[in-house]
């Protein structure tokens, strides 16, 4: 009886953890109608990968937009990383952080400042994530932390409010899609692991290494603007490499760095440098009361150990009758 | 107050509101508190009866969630940026199995996640567990509404007998492991399924038998009118709670209709459970009493729930302390009071008796 007891209990105890493990995972995709996806074409020839940050045009939300509306960043990721290594390579490379429900992505550069994926009206306000191909761009089927980016060259990033039309209206600012690629790649400089640290951290804090260039080019410029296009081959670009991700890892060299500032400036289309330092200001902004949550935390602790005593008092009071 | 047992549908219905406001938080330190309160009135105000030990088992499976929620977050969880504590070797799995990822790095944001998570369903867990250790399942049986009654007479009787059964099958291990015959395993479980079966049926006869002698069963003559108006009631307030529910829960659906349906269907099965109550003539033997007490227990647990929810809606802070970037999660103020106010039926309850 006991036993039986037992094993209905673990059995019910599977499932409730099993829910909880997957439920995430369903959110992290919203339902929304995907134009059917096409093969992948591109020979995986560079791990170049194009992410495209568009901060939309939705009114009334939290937190500060910059006064650019899209970046695009060109990076480097090891073959058969996912979309959320390149987001993260990009991020890392602008100076920005991110903010996640699970492996959903809830802020990006500080934006929206608060809040996940908010109801608006019967839709949600999101960073909806998309692949670009072939001039096109696909909402993306999956999460970022399941698609893989080795064969869709430009990851698009865009925060919507979730109408349910899915049409140039809702897609990242597509002008990065016209070039389709990163500029070819240029020679790279492999810096043995052992020679360097590593330039790129990633997570909070990150960027202990080279600093992204300030763009030379105007804010406003767009990578596929004609001037900025010939403008491309004469200024500086960043390329970062990213470390392996753990999938990928073995064998590699540990870092890879390509900076090549004789090429491509439109590519590293980073903001001005008032622009990230505003951007900085938004991110470092929230951790400042860092001392008033320990405060919190630690009043919380006292509030539950009194009840745990007032606990134990009562069931030593109790005990003898 | 002199000593009695508290009505039963008082504390589930303060358990089940304690439960309701865990559901609405991933505090550590908030659901730390609700399993905190739950458990300082359990300790207050359980008897030394048979169902009042089953705190201790449902806070086991508690931990056992937690643990299970946090090696499954580890094995299959997606793989996402953060501070690695571990880093496992991994598996890509093909396209169709896409939505699933087994092994990669392990963070400390994700560990986090994994642990407010399984918290919250513990804490859960031992809001159902208190209400089952403080509330006798006899006496609330007793409370079900009139046209349940046959059912509830059935798990009466189901609940009595299955201890029975158990004792039934040690003794028959026993007479079989001194007679020399396979006592364990596949072959012990063949002789012992016959034997069991058989006391079983024989007891059910006998009690078939002595509740016929007493009267059970016994129906009274409904007019065919109210046969039917209980009929259409029940099928009509089921359909509208139906309706009532989709348009409430699914995006896309109208939603005006939503309460009103749901208040309707209500008001519909309510009347059919009445209606049909007439038929069961049989009144009640010491009815538990629903006074101030009562009212007391249920409205600390709606206060609880309450607290919270008004918190999200205010958009009052620390509800959900963010695991990526991690914050240090804190006790925010008016839910924490609604919480406490929980605790009142620790000390505003009369003292329990058998």
């Amino acid at each position: 009886m006991r036993r039986a007891g037992r094993a209905v209990g673990a059995a019910v105890a599977l499932l409730i953890a099993l829910a909880g493990t997957f439920a995430p995972a369903a959110l992290a995709a919203p339902t929304r109608p995907t134009a059917p996806q096409q093969a992948c074409t591109y020979p995986a020839v560079t791990n170049q990968v194009l992410v495209v940050i568009d901060f939309g045009d939705v009114e009334g939300v939290d937190g500060t937009r910059p006064a650019q509306r899209s970046t695009t960043v060109c990076v480097v990721i090891p073959p058969g990383s996912r979309g959320m290594t390149a987001l993260m390579a990009a991020l890392d490379q602008l100076g920005w952080t991110a903010r996640f429900e699970g492996s959903m992505v809830c802020a990006i550069g500080g934006y929206p400042a608060e809040g996940c994926a908010v109801p608006s009206g019967e839709n949600f306000l999101y960073w909806s994530y998309w692949h670009g191909q072939g001039g096109t761009w696909t909402y993306s089927g999956t999460g970022a932390a399941m698609s893989g980016a080795k064969c869709f060259q430009v990851e698009g990033w865009r925060f919507i409010d979730g109408a349910p039309q899915v049409g140039a209206n809702e897609w990242p600012d597509g002008s990065a899609l016209a070039t389709g690629m990163c500029p070819p790649a240029a020679p790279a400089t492999t810096v043995p692991p052992t020679a360097a640290p590593s330039p790129t951290t990633r997570g909070p804090g990150g960027g202990a290494g080279p600093k992204p260039q300030s763009p030379p080019s105007v804010p406003g410029t767009r990578p596929g603007d004609a001037s900025a296009a010939d403008s491309a081959s004469s200024v500086g670009a960043t390329t970062t490499t990213v470390a392996p991700d753990a999938d990928t890892a073995s064998g590699r060299p540990a870092t890879t760095t390509t900076l090549d500032r004789s090429k491509v400036g439109a590519w590293a289309d980073v903001q001005s440098p008032e622009q990230r330092r505003e951007a900085v200001a938004i991110e470092t902004s929230d951790g400042s009361s860092s001392a008033g949550k320990w405060l919190g935390a630690g009043a919380g602790a006292v509030v539950l150990g009194s009840v745990a005593a007032v606990g134990i008092a009562q069931a030593r009071r109790r005990r003898p009758a | 107050m002199n000593p009695r047992g508290l009505h039963p549908g008082a504390w589930w219905l303060w358990a089940i509101a304690l439960a309701a406001a865990a559901l609405r938080t991933k505090n550590p330190l908030l659901l730390g508190l609700i399993g905190l309160v739950a458990w300082v009135v359990v300790v207050s105000r359980r008897v030394d009866a048979p169902w009042s030990r089953s705190f201790g088992s449902f806070l086991r499976l508690g931990v056992f969630v937690v643990v299970l929620r946090v090696v499954f977050q580890i094995v299959f969880a997606q793989r996402i940026p953060g501070r690695t504590i571990l880093d496992l070797p991994s598996i890509d799995l093909p396209a169709w199995l896409s939505g699933v990822t087994i092994g990669g790095p392990f963070t400390a944001e994700s560990f986090l996640e994994a642990l407010y998570a399984g918290l919250q369903l513990a804490v859960m867990l031992v809001c159902i567990g208190a209400a089952n250790s403080l509330a006798s399942p006899y006496r609330l049986l007793r409370c079900l509404p009139t046209v349940l009654y046959e059912a509830g007479v059935a798990v009466t009787v189901a609940l009595a007998f299955a201890p029975s059964a158990s004792t039934a099958a040690a003794q028959i291990q026993d007479a079989r492991r001194l007679r020399g015959r396979p006592h364990r395993g596949l072959a012990g479980l063949r002789g012992l399924a016959v034997p069991v079966l058989e006391g079983a049926l024989e007891r059910s006869i006998h009690l078939a038998a002595s509740m016929d002698s007493r009267g059970y069963g016994r129906r009274v003559d409904v007019p065919v009118f109210r046969r039917r108006l209980t009929s259409l009631s029940l099928a009509v307030g089921m359909l509208a709670v139906l309706i009532g529910l989709y348009s409430l829960l699914a995006a896309g659906a109208p939603s005006f209709i939503g309460v009103p349906a749901l208040l309707l269907g209500g008001a519909a099965l309510c009347g059919s459970l009445i209606l049909g109550g007439a038929r069961a003539d049989r009144t009640r033997y010491r009815p538990d009493p629903w006074r101030f007490p009562e009212t007391l227990t249920a409205l600390c647990g709606v206060a609880a729930v309450a607290g919270l929810v008004a918190a999200g809606r205010w958009g009052i802070g620390g509800l959900a302390p963010g695991t990526n970037p991690i914050e240090v999660p804190t006790l925010p103020l008016l839910p924490a009071a609604a919480v406490l106010l929980a605790l009142l039926p620790a000390v505003c309850t009369p003292e329990p008796t058998l």
